[in-house]
């Protein structure tokens, strides 16, 4: 073994335990955070149907002719059949398996979710450490996993990083499967893609992302050949066909609503999230609720949202990427990177798409802005080098590109959806200017002590825009008391939640008619901002 | 690190629980009866509402416009960003300015104001009113009651009813409720809700003398600001005599108008006639300026 092989041979094997470090690492801040943060509305519902699905697994289990009838297909699988089954599967065998592993039933369901996160942040390192070196790459790893609203959405059982996680994971078993032979780096691509488009529907803008990757990297050469009339289509990557035909089978396998009516339901899917309700969401003061919405909202939100230091950095790493664009070493990689970016964003150059749900539906571009993030390390460090007479430590430049986004999000935690950047104000500065406060609910859990207080024994809580189903698992986890009984009905209740969104103050209007009071009892503030508050319904007026 | 530092700026600038609560007995000493109290930024005005209850009466806090006092205590949490003051209170002329704590209270000069002699939601709250309903002129009385509850709809529900209304022929009512205008701002107002057949009529008995009658009136603009066209016709008598008519448009939110009035006071008739079947929660506020 000559010294430079076995000197890289070890460099490869700490990065490769330096990405466990990683996983394991940002895995055990999740678990360990999880317990502050509420149920947001829709792990209600894929809380709902994950336990749905976990029966199915047990009859199958148990009786395996009858899970596979179509009537008990159709009556377990059609719960939330609007989304794919992969991630909830995932929650329901965890639940299963892992129920009794956790000191709170609800991160049984969370857990497939935060390993989903944290393989993320461990290959945005692996890949990071390939293209550009050990100390970038930890910064485009750490600067993933402390953007304030990834951390956040990390947590949840939901799909938005997990999607986000999948996106990373076939795009680099793509990129690498441009520089290996054989068929398993073939077959890899097509499974990724498979379990991606059997995550959310985000998976259906990466073929454009490879095409574009494509377009770049192969199409002057292609159209040369093809106007020489050449055999161009060597050119064209084999991962699509094996994305094309391995992807949809593993979809169909995965997903058991499929295995009836399929094209009829495929189309139903695909109709339901082409043709989305419009929500209400309020931007610079203003609440959209039909089209045409604002082009620049993804951007600004972006902007307001993302440590500027992370931003800066990415930017300063699409120059340098520029500038070196003809022998960049990483080229293909890069470029797949910069089309995943702007593939991610998409949706919203359009004014038609809806622009609910904050941030996370672009997330998916995130770990690759990361990436360029590390490059931008890179560069900037290479020119301070060459510009100070003193080097500057490379620890102590990314201690400081990194200690503001850590503090940041760890300060965020629990109210992930609330953090904005100082680029705004911070919080106050957001609630200034007009910029979505919080949705989804799930800060029913600041004001769970106060609750658990105040409510009368067998009290009714009007929940607002907590699901009745996340309701139950903060009884079940035992945050709320388990004698509580939640309800819609405001009139019939004796203390009422209200979560602050622009639109949704009618909901507190009506409390002030019915309890008669418009002082809140109780309020949870992030940074001195009213985030969600509480009335308890006065002794003078009685509910019945 | 130069944005972890104004992350730490911008953390720690606002008020806490503390200093709201050592404001409330100052604020309630300082807010004259029938001044508003407007929190600058509108933000803090929960943490206000908690601290002084007081301070926040519904006529004051849901007033249907600013025009109708003559001041306002502006209670701002220092006017610099963050905290930037709101826009319409920033042309108003100072009257006196005190500083307690972290807060800024001025009391500010309204001088656009049209003085309020009558306000009509609070006499149907008095039961200075009669309410019928009229079917090809004939008047059904819509008696005063009290249910034994409420009536709420939730964000995509009805507008509040409260456990005291006037009991309109098809379980239908009108009382005193809070909607929300164009900006999801309270509006404070007498719910009308559609009869089945004909209009809704309400007298207004002995409203002292004034120069106009101005008006307000709007749907939950939440609800149903999607609803094309005009719903309904408002019309105004006083003493027989016929004032002006209004139609109101959903879509438009809140809208005002306003009509003259003959010298002397008297017994003011407002009439509200559906033009189509939705939406049916009309809320009217009135006022003799």
């Amino acid at each position: 073994v000559k010294p430079a092989q076995l000197r890289a041979w070890l460099l490869e094997r700490a990065d490769g335990c330096l990405a466990l470090g990683l996983f394991a690492g940002y895995l055990a801040l999740l678990l360990a955070s999880a317990s502050s943060l509420g149920f947001t509305r829709d792990e209600g519902f894929y809380f709902s149907a994950a336990r749905a699905y976990e029966q199915w697994f047990v009859l199958l289990g148990s009786s395996p002719g009858e899970a596979l009838s179509r009537d008990t297909v159709d009556r377990f699988w059609s719960v939330n059949h609007e989304h794919p089954s992969f991630i909830k599967s995932l929650f329901a065998l965890s639940h299963r398996w892992l129920g009794s592993a956790f000191s709170q039933p609800s991160t049984s369901f969370r857990f497939p979710a935060m390993l989903l996160s944290s393989l993320a942040v461990a290959l945005t390192y692996r890949w990071g450490a390939r293209c550009f070196g050990r100390w970038p790459a930890l910064v485009a790893a750490l600067s993933l996993a402390f953007v304030p609203q990834v951390f956040f959405h990390a947590h949840l059982a939901c799909f938005d990083v997990p999607v986000a996680s999948l996106w990373l994971v076939t795009s680099y078993a793509y990129a690498r499967s441009l520089e290996r032979q054989g068929l398993l780096p073939l077959v890899g691509v097509g499974l990724a893609f498979g379990l991606f488009l059997d995550t959310k529907h985000n998976a259906w803008l990466f073929p454009f992302a490879v095409g574009l990757h494509f377009v770049v990297m192969q199409g002057r050469a292609t159209v040369a050949e093809l106007i020489a009339g050449k055999p161009w289509w060597r050119r064209l990557p084999p991962a699509w066909l094996s994305m094309l035909l391995v992807g949809p089978l593993v979809v169909y396998a995965l997903w058991p609503w499929l295995w009836h009516d399929t094209l009829p339901r495929l189309r139903e899917y695909v109709r339901f999230h082409t043709q989305h309700e419009y929500y209400n969401i309020e931007f610079l003061g203003h609440t959209y609720w039909r089209p045409p919405f604002p082009r620049a909202y993804a951007w600004l939100m972006t902007l307001g949202t993302v440590p500027l230091v992370t931003l800066l950095l990415a930017c300063a790493g699409a120059i340098s990427f520029a500038r070196r664009f003809a022998d960049h070493p990483a080229k293909s990689d890069v470029v797949l990177w910069g089309a995943s970016v702007l593939l991610s964003y998409a949706p919203w150059w359009s004014s038609a798409t809806p622009i609910f749900g904050g941030t996370k539906h672009w997330l998916t571009a995130y770990p690759f802005l990361c990436l360029f993030a590390g490059l931008g390390f890179q560069a900037v460090s290479r020119a301070l080098r060459e510009a100070l007479p003193r080097p500057v430590p490379v620890a102590l430049s990314a201690g400081c590109v990194l200690a503001g986004p850590v503090i940041m999000t760890l300060h965020a935690h629990p109210f992930g959806l609330s953090a904005y950047t100082p680029l705004v104000g911070g919080a106050p500065g957001a609630a200034t200017l007009g910029l979505n406060r919080t949705f989804w609910g799930y800060t029913t859990q600041s004001l769970a002590p106060f609750v658990n207080q105040q409510a009368p024994r067998a009290g009714r809580v009007y929940v607002h825009d907590t699901a009745l189903a996340s309701f139950a698992m903060f009884q079940e986890d035992s945050r709320l008391r388990r004698d509580l009984r939640p309800t819609l009905d405001l009139a019939v209740s004796d203390v009422a939640l209200y979560h602050h969104e622009q639109h949704m103050s009618r909901v507190e209007h009506q409390i002030w008619i019915d309890y008669g009071t418009v002082s809140p009892a109780a309020i949870a503030t992030f940074d001195g901002v009213p985030i969600t508050w509480s009335y308890v319904r006065p002794r003078s007026k009685p509910r019945e | 690190l130069g944005e972890l530092g104004l992350h730490a700026y911008f953390a720690n600038r606002a008020p806490s629980f503390e200093d709201y609560s050592a404001l409330a007995p100052r604020l309630l000493e300082l807010k004259p009866p029938g001044v508003p109290v407007l929190a600058s930024p509108a933000w803090a005005e929960p943490l206000l509402r908690q601290a002084a209850p007081e301070a926040f009466p519904l006529a004051e806090l849901a007033r249907p416009d600013d025009r109708g006092f003559a001041r306002y205590l502006e209670v701002s949490l220092g006017g610099s960003w963050p905290f930037g003051a709101e826009p319409e209170l920033s042309r108003l002329p100072v009257e006196s300015e005190h500083e307690v704590g972290p807060f800024r209270l001025r009391l500010l000069k309204n001088s656009d104001v049209e003085s309020t002699r009558h306000d009509f939601t609070s006499a149907l709250e008095r039961g200075e009113v009669e309410v019928a309903t009229d079917v090809a002129g004939e008047l059904t009385p819509c008696p005063s009651v009290e249910a034994r509850r409420a009536r709420t709809g939730g964000l995509h529900g009805a507008v509040a009813r409260p456990r005291r209304y006037h009991a309109c022929t098809g379980e239908r009512a009108v009382a005193v409720t809070v909607i929300e205008d164009q900006n999801y701002r309270p509006r404070r107002c007498i719910l009308i809700e559609a009869p089945s057949r004909g209009s809704v009529e309400l007298v207004f008995r002995g409203v002292p003398p004034s120069a106009k009658l101005v008006g307000f009136a709007g749907f939950s603009y939440f609800l149903d600001r999607d609803a094309p066209g005009a719903q309904v016709e408002l019309s105004l008598a006083e003493g027989g005599q016929p004032l002006g008519a209004q139609r109101v448009e959903a879509a438009r939110g809140w809208q005002r108008f306003e009509v003259q009035r003959p010298a002397a006071g008297g017994d003011v008739t407002l009439r509200a006639s559906w033009l189509v079947e939705q939406p049916r929660e009309l809320c009217v506020a009135l006022e003799a300026r």
